[in-house]
């Protein structure tokens, strides 16, 4: 066992320190990093990275607690051993106590040893700072806590089951079992309803200390800081300590009640093996059947047979191994009936919608507000330059409280059908009532029903909107630290002055006031505000020619252009026809109707129906010039529609014109307006020209 | 004094013991016969703690056993198939029965190891079947508890092995009050070692009785009547437990005294007759009428 788990901890942190340091010298070699501050910090980050949160510890740990936990209560499964243990005049609490820390001890020293090994090869190379160790500290708390869960999980199986086929099972199970439960509760509400929201409301595990690691060893493992690490991982010690000692006492009481005679049975306490099977049975079959829903294209004859099949060989399956018997195949068929009446009633709950998820609209006077993410997914950031998701974004910073015209447009979409839109666009709502409970869909709008118009505009228009969805309406703090500003409208790029970074966006939060939907939708930007960030975040601002006080700054500082181009800066002008109508659709399936936006058709492009033409001539680029727009500035706002998709026009510029283009690209991608492409275009790039 | 009272133990919905209640007395053998799966083995758990009874109570010198270090120290339980660590040898068995056991006498041990030819230093994992019994015996008996508690433990042990174990707990009885108890379905090993027997048959105690006692109120009589006639009157109001015939010469099992039958068939007509010893075998046989 000690040589296990030190062989496991020196190839997990010092053959992994010594790969990542064996990296950055290689790098350095190289010459990736300029100065030696860089390196030297490149170096502090490996050794953090190994020996603190390293985020590929997590079966290293899990092997562990397996390996120890089993091994030390192993004499519970053999009634050789049972009878010598207990019969000595040993009491069996300290019996318990001496195994438990004796397993804390194996893997509390090798860790240490290997940390230590780790750390004074890491200080030789001059790679430790207090930051260091701080870190190193706390990833030591981190993993001995996550131990002390799995260690404590597989003591429980230990004493539940009597030999360690079982135990294994046993312990996968409770280590994974909300996970999974979880993950397949959201795959059927995926599966099954229309109006699940796949951004603000997951259902994701609370106890489960395995998805805690998995998921935020990651996010802590790049936080700038150990005071920030700290803080984010404080919590979760806390939990997982409480989740480790609840762990611990049940494990206790179950020790103290195992009988002797379970050594080498399947289950110690055969009561709880019918619970055990209908628990492990409903998942497992219903899991089954909604891969065989996915694979079958969504057939629920299949997939409901599928499941009650493995409801009964699932059932089977368990009474055998309890019993390592073969002929208990049918025994205690009222718990395996209990387990396929549980898989069926689960299915039709979710199949037929029983509880009405999808008619779901709460009353006006139970919301407190509402936060929504309309087609444009913000983008934002904290305090610390670094990204945060449009859900976390808009859940904290959008708060409507004029929430009518949203509950007007979700119960619009259930009396409307998708197929029948104009131009169906999702939107994603987080209900936050009254009551404190927060409730998340997803629903189609239509922004080609004029209807619709006013409602949106009654959202898009409202300064919980504006604030929620664009970081300049509401960030005091980010735009004075701007580090590179540009203003582009496709072709041209000019680099405006850092220092007027707030500057700009008072200007530009002026010029927002009068931002709704209709003038997004009806307007299409003249250019783009690029700013960036430390910490290598940037985002883009549309500008439209109605924001007079951006455009008057942009004007001050020549860096607006008209988006239309001068034919004299153009050398050459590439209009490529893809034939769309010749190109074979391809439909691909989804079986999640809550994305189905998914499902739009893709074409298989048949290269000999694409056609590519080159105009040279100023008569042809003052013909092409006035009817194309920049796929740059392209927004979501607009009927997709609006520009032809059938075409791709590239356009080459002149090397020596005095016009500001971006020089990095040479050449810049535009679409027609759609019903507006030349005449001479379309017969050039004709198949049969 | 092992006192069982109403002891029940059921595995799987089978009554392994049923209401078994026996009192071992110190300082004497205790042999617990019986047939195969009659309970024996796990009356022995019981009485050692290492399972908890169903209902029903054991007590080891008026102490509860289940859970109860005080109680086990008392007591030695060699299990049928005795556990030695992996890779171990009889030192450092030694090494860990002298931790548990306070009053273990590691120079009697290394002593009886050596008149036993058993290597202290040789992996267990060497020995013959018998020699881990005999070293699990010695382990048991050097442990000095009140009680050892021997499954099946003298099967496999070879005859000049088993009078030396017998020699030493004869001598360990008369030192210190060793009391051993025998679980057993080889009779014949416990009938010259045994002083009071427990026949258990079925989860049940059948008797529990002093040999010498037991073999006093049964007895088998061989003879030859000079009538039908006289047969019955012999045996009117004897219980037979058991009755074979060959030719005219008839064999009985009478549950009686040697005194009362020989009164009885003194009054009958007989060709012969005659009152043979009895084996704890033919005891058990007759008691149980398992007769093969």
């Amino acid at each position: 066992m000690w040589i296990i788990a030190v062989l496991v901890h020196i190839a997990s942190y010092v053959g992994v320190l010594t790969v990542y340091m064996s990296r950055i010298r290689l790098w350095n070699a190289e010459g990736v990093y300029k100065t030696a501050q860089e390196y030297r910090s490149a170096l502090f980050q490996a050794v953090q990275d190994a020996l603190g949160f390293q985020d590929n510890l997590l079966p290293v740990i899990l092997g562990l607690a397996l390996v120890i936990g089993m091994q030390g209560f192993s004499y519970l499964y053999d009634r050789k051993k049972v009878d010598m243990y207990h019969s000595v005049p040993v009491d069996r609490n300290k019996r318990f106590l001496t195994i438990y820390i004796n397993g804390i001890i194996i893997y509390l020293t090798t860790t240490l040893v290997s940390l230590l090994i780790g750390t004074a090869s890491a200080a030789v190379q001059r790679a430790v700072n207090g930051e260091v160790l701080t870190v190193i500290g706390l990833g030591l708390v981190w993993n001995l806590l996550m131990f002390l869960v799995m260690y404590h999980t597989v003591i429980l199986a230990v004493m539940l089951t009597g030999n360690r086929f079982i135990t294994l099972f046993a312990a996968g199970i409770f280590a994974f079992y909300e996970m999974m439960l979880y993950s397949l509760i959201n795959k059927m509400q995926f599966a099954f309803f229309e109006t699940k929201d796949n951004m603000y409301v997951s259902h994701e595990p609370k106890l489960s200390a395995v998805s805690d690691y998995a998921v935020h060893t990651f996010e802590i493992k790049y936080m700038e800081d150990a005071r920030q690490m700290a803080e984010t991982a404080l919590p979760f010690y806390g939990k997982w300590f409480v989740l480790a000692l609840a762990l611990l006492a049940v494990s206790w009481l179950c020790y103290r009640r195992r009988p002797s005679e379970a050594a080498g049975k399947a289950l110690a306490f055969p009561v709880t093996g019918s619970a055990a099977k209908v628990l492990v049975v409903i998942p497992a079959a219903i899991g089954l059947g909604m891969w065989v829903y996915g694979a079958g294209y969504g057939d629920t004859m299949l997939t409901i047979v599928t499941m009650v099949a493995g409801g009964v060989v699932g059932s089977a399956v368990m009474e055998v191994m309890y019993d390592f018997d073969l002929k208990s195949l049918y025994r205690h068929l009222l718990s395996s009936g209990v387990a396929v009446a549980g898989i069926v009633v689960i299915f039709f709950i979710f199949k037929a919608d029983l509880f009405g998820y999808d008619k779901y609209v709460p009353l006006e006077d139970k919301v407190e507000s509402v936060a929504l993410v309309l087609n444009y997914y913000p983008e934002a950031w904290n305090e610390e330059f670094n990204y945060i998701s449009g859900a976390e974004s808009t859940g904290e910073y959008m708060h409507l409280v004029n929430v009518k015209p949203v509950l007007a447009l979700a119960a619009k979409a259930q009396q409307e059908n998708m197929e029948d839109m104009e131009d169906p666009r999702t939107m994603n709502v987080l209900y936050r009532l009254k009551s404190g409970r927060k409730v998340g869909r997803r629903f189609y709008v239509d922004y080609g029903n004029p209807v619709n118009e006013e409602l949106l505009n009654q959202i898009v228009g409202t300064k919980e909107y504006k604030e929620g969805t664009y970081q300049i309406m509401r960030d005091q703090h980010s735009f004075g630290q701007a580090q590179k500003l540009t203003y582009s409208n496709g072709a041209t790029e000019v680099v405006l002055p850092v220092e007027d970074g707030t500057k700009l966006q008072e200007a530009y939060v002026k010029d927002m006031e009068q931002f709704d939907f209709t003038l997004a939708r009806k307007n299409r930007p003249c250019g783009e505000i690029w700013i960036q960030f430390p910490n290598w975040i940037n985002c883009s601002l549309s500008v439209y020619e109605s924001f007079e006080n951006t455009l008057a700054y942009l004007k001050s500082q020549d860096a607006y252009y008209p988006l239309q181009l001068n034919p004299e800066d153009i050398d050459c002008i590439t209009v490529t026809n893809y034939h769309n109508e010749l190109q074979e659709p391809e439909q691909g399936y989804v079986d999640e109707p809550a994305m189905a936006y998914a499902t739009a058709v893709q074409l298989t492009y048949d290269e000999s129906n694409v056609v590519s033409e080159n105009f040279y001539e100023q008569e042809e680029f003052e013909k092409i010039l006035p009817v194309i727009y920049p796929n740059f500035l392209s927004e979501s706002w607009h009927d997709y529609e609006e520009v032809d998709n059938h075409y791709d026009i590239y356009i080459t510029f002149k090397k020596d014109t005095a016009y500001p283009y971006n020089r990095s690209n040479y050449g810049f991608n535009y679409q027609f307006y759609t019903g507006q492409v030349p005449e001479f275009v379309t017969q050039a790039t004709a198949l049969d020209k | 004094m092992i006192e069982i009272h109403s002891l029940t133990k059921t595995f799987d919905k089978i009554k392994a013991v049923d209401e078994v209640s026996v009192t071992i007395k110190n300082n004497t053998v205790f042999g617990l016969i019986g047939t195969n799966g009659a309970g024996k083995s796990t009356v022995l758990r019981m009485i050692s703690g290492v399972l908890k009874p169903d209902s029903g109570t054991v007590t080891v010198d008026n102490m509860p056993v289940y859970d109860n270090v005080e109680a086990k120290k008392k007591l030695f339980f060699i299990a049928d198939e005795p556990y030695f660590f992996a890779n171990s040898n009889a030192k450092a068995m030694e090494k860990y029965y002298s931790g548990v056991y306070e009053n273990f006498n590691r120079g009697e041990f290394y002593k009886y190891l050596d008149s036993f030819n058993l290597d202290k230093n040789r992996k267990i994992g060497t020995f013959s079947k018998g020699m881990k019994k005999q070293l699990a015996l010695l382990l048991g008996i050097c442990a000095y508890t009140d009680y050892i508690l021997c499954d099946e433990t003298f099967d496999g042990l070879d005859p000049v092995m088993r009078q030396g174990i017998k020699s030493i707990f004869a001598k360990e009885m008369e030192e210190r009050g060793l009391t051993p108890v025998i679980a057993s379905h080889n009779l014949r090993e416990l009938e010259d070692i045994c002083d009071h027997v427990g026949l258990l048959h079925k989860g049940g105690v059948l008797l529990s009785k002093d040999l010498e006692d037991m073999k006093c109120s049964i007895q088998k009589i061989q003879c030859v009547f000079t009538s039908v006639e006289e047969e019955l009157k012999a045996l009117s109001g004897l219980e037979v437990l058991r009755k074979e015939q060959r030719g005219s010469l008839r064999t009985f099992t009478v549950r009686s005294t040697r005194e009362e039958v020989a009164a009885r068939f003194a009054t009958v007509d007989t060709i012969f007759y005659e009152v043979l010893p009895l084996s704890l075998e033919e005891i058990f046989i007759s008691e149980t009428g398992l007769a093969v």
